[in-house]
């Protein structure tokens, strides 16, 4: 089993950058038949203020703070094709470290992407409408009430303590 | 999957639907129109396991995991993907039957429109476990057996884990449940494969679903146990044969190949050479309307803590998470360029997939294998064991299929 935690304290509290190499991109190097290079991969770690924004957001206010990853940590990542179009969100990776994840990443979209960003899914902070997350369309189906038995609870101390990390 | 006994032995199931566009065709009840063009969903609702597999691509621990759905936000989820239109919720983990809930869920699963079936150990399944989650709804039991006791019980990581599956399958049956047999071959087990095969007939067994190694979760950990292309091709010739021979003395047993599809090549070779021209058609028609891979399009994955993947093995990448938002508003968001691309991946594939003749009955088969191995999910993948002649490669003779 892998055991991340030492790596993770590397990059705690950090965004990953990773920039391609404008030569690669020109032309797609999909429709030359091209696979784009680790070396052509440069990155750049920028330190950022990962605390909890203000409550001045109205109505975006309901937390989604479910973990998720657990043994191996998530990355969320993010990816623009085209300088001109705005940076999406494109899933995420399991990596131990930043660096690995960058690898990954690459794999995944280096013949597509221009920019990546990845970002610790555990320093994210996730809210939306109180009826858009998986616990307030629940809420909205039950109406509130106990609609039988129950198994765990997603924001309890137990589940939101690992974040990223095996409990 | 690629079903050799309707293929090969024309066996009428309730798979052909979603398989073949063959519901027209067939006597048992199938899944139709939109819903055919919707994913079956693997849902891992649980990480947790009793036992510690050499090739678990979950990667599951013999501990709760954090972040599992809780009962409620399943039955959400679970409406969700029938809303959505998925025909089929595959119950996994870990090892689903620790799940206190399952039951429950299954019903919700089933009540909704769902067709649930499940992915067992089978050491945790007794009959009156069995007989709850048949009157729950539950129309599937696939209980993993990995070899005869010896290799299964090492593959499993526990002694005796052999005769307790078969104790599940023997509840299933009991409960009236239809029931298979589900076998992933490794260099440790391929020698097993006739045993297995005679045991599921012995014991009525429904289905046999033979499975190629994928190489996600601790399964990418035991690649050099994988088969050479050689001892693939044999294991998958022998899988042709036994079911024709098992079928020509009365077992009617339903046998599926999972995981390469470079067997719907090797079937329609294998039909042109034993069954001639006529029925290497047939097959070659049914395997293009099946379409090949299903990664990212017939097949989805959510596990369980939420995170949507594009199909069960490939764990280490997720599209989004069903905690954010539904189901088929990630699945159906094509802005992904990765998932976009999967879709269309003849323009993307690489290597002695771009110019294969059997491109449309496999399209590259195991995009995962390929990443894995050469860090490319639209490289070739390395469990192909088709020859150039096959493949069509170079000038050689052999047409695009039988349709010729």
């Amino acid at each position: 089993m892998v055991d991340a935690r030492s790596d993770l304290r590397n990059v705690r509290d950090s965004v990953i950058v990773v920039q391609f190499a404008r030569a690669h991109l020109s032309g797609g190097p999909r429709s030359q038949g091209l696979k784009i290079p680790r070396r052509g991969i440069k990155d750049a770690t920028v330190s950022t203020d990962m605390s909890d924004p203000d409550d001045g957001a109205v109505g975006i206010d309901a937390a989604v703070d479910a973990p998720r990853g657990d043994v191996t940590r998530e990355w969320e990542l993010f990816v623009r094709e085209e300088s001109s179009e705005p940076l999406r969100h494109a899933g995420s990776v399991s990596a131990p470290t930043a660096e690995i994840a960058r690898e990954q990443a690459a794999q995944l979209f280096g013949w597509s992407a221009e920019t990546l960003w990845l970002c610790p899914a555990d320093e994210t902070r996730r809210f939306t409408a109180e009826d858009v997350s998986l616990a307030g369309r629940t809420a909205e189906r039950t109406d509130g009430t106990d609609d039988g038995s129950e198994r765990g609870d997603p924001n309890s101390a137990e589940c939101d303590g690992s974040r990223g990390e095996r409990a | 999957m690629i079903s050799v006994s309707k293929l090969l032995c024309d066996l009428d199931a309730e798979g052909d639907g979603l398989r073949y566009d063959a519901a027209a065709e067939s006597s048992k009840a199938q899944i139709r129109e939109r819903k055919q063009r919707r994913p079956v969903v693997v849902w891992n609702c649980t990480k947790q396991c009793n036992l510690y597999c050499d090739h678990c691509y979950a990667a599951a621990e013999t501990e709760p995991a954090a972040g599992e759905m809780t009962t409620a936000e399943g039955k959400q989820f679970l409406d969700e993907l029938a809303a959505f239109g998925a025909p089929v919720v595959l119950f996994s983990g870990g090892e689903p039957l620790v799940r206190d809930d399952l039951t429950e869920l299954v019903a919700h699963a089933s009540d909704a429109g769902l067709r649930p079936v499940l992915s067992t150990n089978g050491t945790l399944l007794t009959e009156e476990r069995a007989s709850a989650l048949r009157d729950a709804g539950l129309m599937y039991a696939g209980v993993s057996v990995d070899g005869m006791p010896e290799q299964n019980d090492a593959f499993r990581g526990q002694e005796g884990a052999f005769d307790r599956a078969l104790a599940g399958i023997q509840a299933s049956q009991a409960a009236g449940l239809k029931t298979g047999l589900r076998y992933t071959i490794t260099r440790h087990n391929a020698d097993d494969l006739a045993d297995v095969v005679a045991l599921l007939a012995d014991r009525g067994v429904d289905r046999f679903c033979f499975y190629h190694l994928d190489y996600g979760g601790r399964g990418a950990d035991i690649q050099d146990v994988d088969l050479s292309p050689e001892d693939r091709r044999d294991a998958v010739r022998r899988v042709c044969d036994l079911t024709r021979e098992y079928h020509d003395r009365g077992h009617e047993i339903e046998t599926l190949l999972v995981g390469n599809y470079a067997d719907a090549a090797y079937l329609v070779e294998y039909a042109r050479r034993e069954l001639g021209p006529d029925q290497a058609e047939r097959v070659y028609q049914y395997l293009r309307r099946n379409g090949g891979d299903p990664t990212g399009e017939r097949i989805a994955d959510v596990d369980y803590q939420g995170n949507v993947h594009l199909t069960q093995f490939w764990q280490g990448y997720s599209l989004g998470n069903v905690r954010d938002r539904p189901f088929g508003d990630i699945w159906t968001d094509e802005s992904n360029p990765l998932l976009g691309a999967l879709r269309e991946r003849e323009e993307h594939l690489t290597g002695r997939c771009a110019d294969c003749q059997y491109q449309d009955v496999c399209r590259g088969g195991s995009r995962l294998r390929a990443l894995a191995v050469g860090d490319d999910p639209f490289g070739p993948d390395p469990q192909c064991y088709l020859t150039r002649e096959e493949r069509g490669v170079d000038g050689s003779v052999v047409p695009p299929g039988p349709a010729d």
